[in-house]
């Protein structure tokens, strides 16, 4: 209920600012010239955009997640991966990803691979380094009581430590998903050809400043849309975790 | 010093390594647990208890000396050597039955035979209906009742307890040592029982080790005899509180020797 007023308030202090605010349209588009902006961006197939967005963060995002779980766990949970990778990961961490944007092109070209790429290093590092922590904080006393219960090594891997990390995974994920998208952006500002990043480049070079409204509105519809996803993912997939 | 059966420490010591030099907590120590014997070992905070624990459930290594059970050397942790915790450490994702029947799910037992033995544990422990239920859903003395039916249903050849009803509040305390009684003469299994409350020691144990401190040594083992089987009303005989006090007098003697 919240939400939806302070969303309420907002769409109305804008209009009144942009009614009454003497701003030029130009800085600051009213809420129905956003509106009509979006409507024939639809009509010059926005939507394909969208979906070329989407498809980017949601491959470049799971192919991370898949990789990084598998190290995380590791790293967490035996000494010698964490002090093998540490200093990697560690270090690389301290690398702004936008860094490597440059490098990534040259090596990669400038089709799908580099922005793809760029999502993948951004989550991996980010999923990595927080599946770890979440690992190391699993209780002690969990990973001894189920040895003396016969658990091997592996066991306690997939059936204890997994699961008892699990909700704060799932919590780093959702964080980091919305780092995807940030650096799906970053991407798309630079070279791109197609998405909502591609789309928000070229409304700046007409000043089209109702088209910037429409992609920012649908990044954070989407955003929002994906934290809430993650939320109600954990709540029933993991219910006890509450 | 019983035979070969049971659960032996032989020459047992225990140095760490720490920042500050090597720290030795176990000095040749020689304990053992006969089958179907109820044993407690009391000391105090720090003596290392939980160490020694840890060393017969193959989760820590002894720096010398030999640990074995019915003979054969302790070399890591096995299904064979049940660990109760202080610490609540039932798994929350798993229901309560789930959690009873995690050891016996991790080799293969089959799901007909697993749910005989969850509930058969479950019915020793008396939480049949809360089966379904999540361990956060139930009291501390509860989880610990699940707990001890979990290292059951394992049918491990000895529990250790390492202060498993330290967290628990004086009533439940009270109730849980009963149970726990209550389960041993209907088990008979070895209990190896570690704890710093003499009265609990006492009353539960068959044998009684005291332990001192820095580094912990076996200073005296006491066979309480009280007549009969033991109850409550136990706590209140001048024969119980004797023997109490005894040990609270060697106890004393170790720290004001230790100011
Ligand atoms: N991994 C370790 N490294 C260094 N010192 C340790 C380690 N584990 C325990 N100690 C030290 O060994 C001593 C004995 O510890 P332990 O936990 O076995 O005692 P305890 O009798 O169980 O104590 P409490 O009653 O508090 O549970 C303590 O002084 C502790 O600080
Ligand atoms: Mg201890």
């Amino acid at each position: 209920m919240l939400p939806l007023a302070v969303t309420a308030v907002i769409l109305i202090g804008w209009a009144l600012l942009s009614q009454y605010g003497k701003i030029p349209a130009m800085f600051l588009p009213s809420p129905t010239g956003v509106w009509h902006a979006f409507q024939a961006l639809m009509a010059d197939n926005y939507a394909a955009d969208i979906r070329a967005s989407i498809t980017r963060v949601a491959i470049g995002f799971v192919a991370a997640t898949i990789c990084s779980i598998p190290v995380g766990l590791l790293m967490g949970s035996f000494g010698t991966v964490e002090s093998m990778l540490a200093p990697v990961v560690g270090t690389l961490r301290y690398v702004p990803i936008t860094a490597l944007v440059p490098l990534l092109i040259l090596w990669l070209g400038i089709d799908e691979a580099p922005k793809l790429a760029i999502i993948v290093l951004s989550t991996f590092f980010y999923n990595t380094i927080m599946i770890a922590d979440a690992v190391r904080s699993v209780p002690r006393d969990f990973i001894n009581v189920s040895y003396t219960l016969g658990a091997t090594r592996l066991q306690v891997l997939r059936r204890v430590i997994l699961p008892a990390a699990m909700p704060q995974i799932v919590d780093a994920l959702r964080v980091n998903v919305a780092v995807a998208w940030n650096f799906l952006f970053i991407a798309e500002l630079i070279a791109a050809d197609s998405g909502l990043g591609y789309r928000l480049m070229m409304a700046q070079r007409t000043n089209a400043s109702d088209q910037m409204f429409v992609a920012l509105i649908i990044v954070a519809v989407i955003g929002f849309a994906l934290d809430q996803a993650f939320r109600l993912a954990k709540k029933v997939l993991l219910p006890w975790s509450a | 010093m019983v035979g070969v059966g049971g659960l032996v420490f032989r020459d047992v010591s225990k140095t760490y390594e720490t920042p500050g030099g090597p720290l030795t907590v176990l000095q040749d120590i020689n304990v053992a647990v006969a089958p179907n014997e109820f044993v407690c070992m009391v000391g105090a905070s720090g003596c290392g208890k939980s160490t020694l624990l840890q060393c017969a459930a193959g989760l820590n290594r002894p720096s010398a000396g030999t640990i074995t059970l019915d003979g054969e050397p302790v070399v890591g942790p096995s299904a064979d050597r049940g660990m109760i915790f202080q610490s609540y450490t039932l798994f929350p994702w798993l229901t309560i039955e789930e959690n009873v029947g995690f050891g016996l799910s991790l080799d293969g037992v089959s799901a007909a035979e697993r749910r005989e033995t969850i509930d058969r544990y479950l019915g020793v422990v008396g939480l049949t209906k809360f089966a379904k239920a999540y361990p956060r859903t139930l009291s501390g003395g509860m989880q610990q009742r699940v707990a001890i039916a979990r290292g059951l249903a394992n049918q491990p050849r000895v529990l250790l307890m390492d202060e498993p009803f330290g967290a628990l509040d004086a009533q439940t305390r009270i109730v849980m040592q009963d149970f726990l009684l209550e389960i041993w003469r209907t088990t008979h299994i070895s209990i190896l029982f570690v704890t710093h409350d003499v009265e609990e020691a006492v009353y539960l144990g068959e044998r009684v080790y005291v332990l001192r401190s820095n580094p912990g040594r076996v200073r005296e083992e006491l066979r309480p005899d009280f007549p009969g089987t033991r109850d409550h009303h136990l706590k209140r005989t001048t024969a119980f509180h004797s023997v109490v006090d005894d040990i609270l007098d060697l106890l004393r003697e170790e720290a004001s020797a230790a100011m």
